[in-house]
């Protein structure tokens, strides 16, 4: 710091030696001038300064000057005056200050640093300028310029306004030419500076050169300079602005002489537009145009153009390839309608009024016949408008030749075809045959429950049973009832808890035989001895099948059971029947033979009996003629029943009114009764209506059932007729008081051959036959019984309908008649 | 009034024990071992009943014997004996209306029951 105020003093000393000098110089000039120190102290004020101050120079020394500067710009000025002459920068600075008249004057100061010899700063020195005198002279000519150059004023502006380079030579050779801002810009040179090209050596600028009709031109030959030094003016000139750089700007326009007051040429104007866009856009569009073009004519694609009209204004080799056209001129000038097929041209119609309507089609589908070797040909093409001002001027478009991929495309969809169908043949055999499936599913669910039905429903047993494990896989209701009852299904087991032991092995072998593959057929049957749940015997014949072949492991076991008892008995029955004909038969022969002389024996039995007691013989006699009666009336009945019991069924039925039949009766059986000391009687609560029956039959059923009723030994018989509650069936029954039967002769007494008093002369055919006649008769005789109480015997026979209408008819009737 | 009753059997010791039974028993008794017989001892009896065995000579039986009576006029009761009780016979004689069967041998009584019967549906 030290050192720094030590410099400043000591070029401030310097200042000073140099002083007289300075001083000398400040007071010679007009002008208002100051000195200062490198510290920023005003030193020194010159005359001028302090006549127009009206101050002293002790009052302006150091920083007195700024008490005559104007209040609002004195803060300003010292800010800047201070930083300038600190900074050692030049200072200009515009602030009032008071004159010496007391106005405030504008001044405008300008101030820079003194230097010594060595560039050191030794002072700062500045001058002001009177502004106010400025400003009214400048006013005064802008006021002067305003009124005689407001022409020049107006041509200067429009000179720098227009945006075309406007050069003016102002003498006949043009040394001296001006230009506008726009030619300043584009030849890129300062205000004020000499464009031309013929100006002094020295003074011509060096950066570009002018090129006219193809070759550079120089001085006289300049256009400018051509039109300024010929006085003919240059219309529509071109020529071309070559800068060092390589830069190239084309420029057309006019020039025109300028002529004095007698009409020699004086200088000349040109105005000059920059092309250089219009002209390259131009090459460009050439340029492009002929690549475009040489691009179209080697294309493999087709090209077009087609006019407004519809008609071909070119096509490309490619183009004549593809559609099999030897030369454009062939096409050319044609209408497009030469390529069209009858099926395409509508199309291709619609696609041209599509384009005209300003649309731009994309890979068309077209079809063509080439006309030099008749080929059809699949193309594809585009088609695009140009409009200018909205109008069509051509359309152009692009073609190729799409042939072998429709082809592969068309093979493609056939074989996608094909397959598509037989998927679909597949997918339709496929559900037939899901379809066929379905309905044997349902048919065979249909047989199996049909099957379960019946099987359920037969009389007999049926079975399933797995051959390996013997278990039950399906039981009928049949076979439940006889095998299962109260047991656990076991299969063999409970088969067998049935069998009869020594049936057992039976069952063994019919097993065995069904597994022996040599069996043929393979159902095998044996008939076995079972017990029922009573322990009663019954026989059963087993039948047994095999199902399954084995090959996926299984084989079953159908059974069919059939209680075979009843058939066997019925058998039994049947042969014994047909034994009992041929027995009948026989005996019928000889019944008529025994019987005559029978009778006979009695008869005269009879006589002798009447005789004997007229006699009055011993009683030995009497006794045996009884013998003798006794015996031949047994030996009679015992031919009876036998012929009786083989007599064939003829049975007629017909009206018979009951109490006739048990009248009858009761008459054919009261001797009988009488000699047995029976009481015969017959109820009838109310006389029934006649039955429909065999009346001989009914007699022979009722004569039997009261000769049975006397030997039990009965004091009274009753007979008795009524209807049942239905009242279509008429009861009859026989009671007796007799000594009754057990359950067990109960149940036996309807079998042939079975009697209770075979030392008697009974044959045991008597109740049998009595219960044919009434099966017969649809009916059935039932026996209630107890022993030493007696019997009551009944059964009952249907009314007679037509008789009992008939009956009822007259009965209606009588009260008239 | 006792009851006239023809009786006609082929078996001669067959008539004449019935003949002497039924006129013991106080019945008015005629006799014929042939069909021809009976007709001609019907039509100058007038029998009451007429007791028929079936089986009789000559090729026709008691059955045949009714229809004879009954297309002559004679209006008797008939009974059909017989040891061999045939269906056939059976068959006849539902034809013969009033006709009744009585199986041989028989006791006096059943006969006698069936006269009085047939008398007194008379």
């Amino acid at each position: 710091m030290a050192g720094a105020t030590g410099d400043v003093e000591q070029r401030s000393a310097i200042l000073l030696e140099r002083g007289e000098e300075l001083l000398g110089v400040l007071e010679a000039a007009a002008w208002p001038m100051w000195l200062a120190s490198l510290d920023g102290q005003c030193i020194h004020f010159n005359d001028a300064w302090l006549n127009l101050t009206g101050r002293t120079l002790e009052q302006e020394r150091g920083s007195g000057w700024l008490d005559g500067v104007h209040p609002g710009d004195r803060e300003r000025v010292r800010d800047v005056f201070v930083e300038s002459v600190a900074a050692q920068r030049n200072l200009l600075c515009r602030y009032r200050v008071r004159c010496a008249d007391g106005e405030y004057r504008w001044v405008e100061d300008q101030g820079r640093p003194i230097r010594d010899r060595c560039g050191d700063a030794i002072g700062y020195a500045g001058s002001v300028q009177d502004l106010s005198a400025q400003w009214r002279r400048d006013e005064a000519v802008r006021e002067l310029e305003k009124r005689s150059h407001v022409h020049s004023s107006q041509f200067e502006a429009l000179f720098d306004a227009v945006p075309v380079i406007v050069w003016i030579a102002h003498d006949v050779e043009g040394r001296w030419i001006t230009g506008n801002q726009a030619s300043r810009e584009f030849l890129q040179l300062p205000e004020g500076a000499n464009p031309s090209l013929t100006a002094a050596e020295a003074a011509r600028p060096a950066h570009y050169r002018v090129i006219h009709q193809g070759r550079e031109v120089t001085g006289a030959d300049l256009p400018v300079q051509k039109v300024a030094n010929s006085g003919r003016a240059m219309r529509n000139c071109e020529m071309i602005v070559e800068f060092a750089d390589g830069r190239r700007s084309h420029l057309r326009g006019n020039i025109e002489p300028l002529r004095d007051r007698a009409g020699d040429p004086q200088g000349a104007i040109g105005a000059f537009a920059d092309i250089s866009d219009l002209v390259n856009t131009r090459e460009e569009l050439i340029r492009r145009e002929k690549r475009f073009r040489e691009t179209v004519a080697n294309s493999l694609a087709g090209f077009f153009l087609i006019d407004s009209q519809g008609r071909f204004a070119d096509v490309n080799q490619a183009w004549l390839d593809i559609h099999g056209y030897e030369r454009r001129e062939d096409v050319v000038g044609r209408h497009f309608s030469l390529i069209a097929l009858p099926h395409t041209g509508p199309m291709l119609e619609a696609c041209f009024k599509r384009v005209l309507s300003g649309e731009s089609l994309r890979a068309v589908d077209n079809e063509i016949v080439r006309p030099n070797d008749g080929q059809r040909r699949h193309l594809a093409f585009s088609a695009r408008p140009t409009f200018v001002d909205g109008q069509l001027v051509e359309i152009d478009g692009f073609v190729i030749d799409i042939t072998e991929r429709k082809l592969s495309e068309r093979a493609l969809r056939d074989a996608h075809d094909l397959l598509e169908q037989r998927v679909a043949e597949r997918t339709e055999a496929l559900a037939a045959a899901n379809e066929e499936l379905l309905r044997s599913n349902n048919e065979l669910l249909r047989i199996r429950s049909l099957l379960e039905n019946i099987s359920e429903m037969l009389p007999g047993m049926v079975f399933l049973q797995d051959e390996s494990t013997g278990g039950l896989i399906y039981t009928n209701r049949g076979f439940r009832g006889f095998f299962l009852r109260g047991d656990q299904p076991d299969g063999n087991r409970i088969i067998h808890s049935r069998i009869a032991s020594d049936d057992l092995m039976v069952l063994d072998r019919l097993y065995q035989r069904l597994k022996t593959p040599s069996e043929v057929p393979a159902t095998v049957e044996a008939e076995l001895r079972a017990r029922d749940h009573d322990g009663t015997e019954r026989r059963m014949l087993f039948c047994l099948t095999r199902f399954g072949d084995g090959r996926d492991g299984k084989r079953e076991i159908l059974g069919v059971i059939v209680d075979v008892t009843d058939s066997r008995l019925a058998e039994l029955a049947t042969r014994r029947g047909e034994r009992l004909v041929a027995l009948g038969t026989f005996t019928a022969g000889v019944a008529h033979e025994i019987n005559n002389p029978l009778g006979t024996i009695l008869l005269h039995a009879d006589l002798i009996e009447d005789e004997v007691a007229r006699l009055a013989a011993g009683p030995t006699v009497a006794e045996s003629l009884g013998e003798i009666k006794q015996a031949a009336t047994r030996c009679a009945g015992i031919v009876k029943r036998v012929l009786e019991f083989s007599r064939p069924k003829t049975t007629t039925l017909e009206s018979c009114q009951l109490s006739e039949v048990m009248e009858f009766v009761v008459k054919m059986t009261s001797h009988l009764a009488g000699n047995s000391g029976v009481e015969l009687c017959i109820e009838e609560p109310e006389r029934p209506p006649p039955v429909r029956a065999n009346r001989a039959e009914i007699e022979q059923v009722l004569i039997n059932l009261v000769h049975n009723a006397i030997q039990a030994r009965s004091s009274r018989i009753v007979l008795r007729g009524e209807l049942t509650p239905e009242r279509d069936r008429v009861t009859v029954c026989i009671d007796d008081d007799g000594e009754g039967m057990t359950e067990h002769q109960v149940k036996r007494v309807t079998d042939p051959f079975y009697t209770t008093r075979l030392g008697e002369g009974g044959t045991g055919l008597g109740l049998s036959i009595c219960e044919r006649i009434l099966r017969d008769h649809g009916s059935q005789l039932l026996i209630q019984s107890v022993p030493d109480l007696g019997t009551s015997m009944r059964f009952s026979l249907p009314i007679c309908e037509s008789d009992h209408r008939e009956g009822a008819n007259h009965g209606g009737q009588s009260p008239a008649g | 009034m006792a009851a006239k009753v023809l009786l006609v059997d082929d078996e001669a010791p067959f008539l004449s024990a019935l003949t002497a039974a039924l006129g013991r028993r106080g019945y008015e008794v005629a006799s014929a071992q042939d069909t021809r017989t009976a007709v001609s001892e019907a039509e100058r009896f007038h029998p009451d009943v007429v007791v028929a065995d079936w089986m009789l000579r000559n090729h026709a039986d008691g059955v045949d014997l009714g229809r004879i009576l009954l297309d002559r006029g004679i209006d008797a009761r008939i009974i059909i004996m017989s040891g061999y009780p045939a269906p056939e016979l059976k068959r006849r004689l539902e034809a013969l209306p009033h006709a009744r069967f009585l199986a041989k041998p028989f006791e006096l009584p059943e006969l006698i029951d069936m006269i009085d019967y047939s008398m007194d549906k008379e």
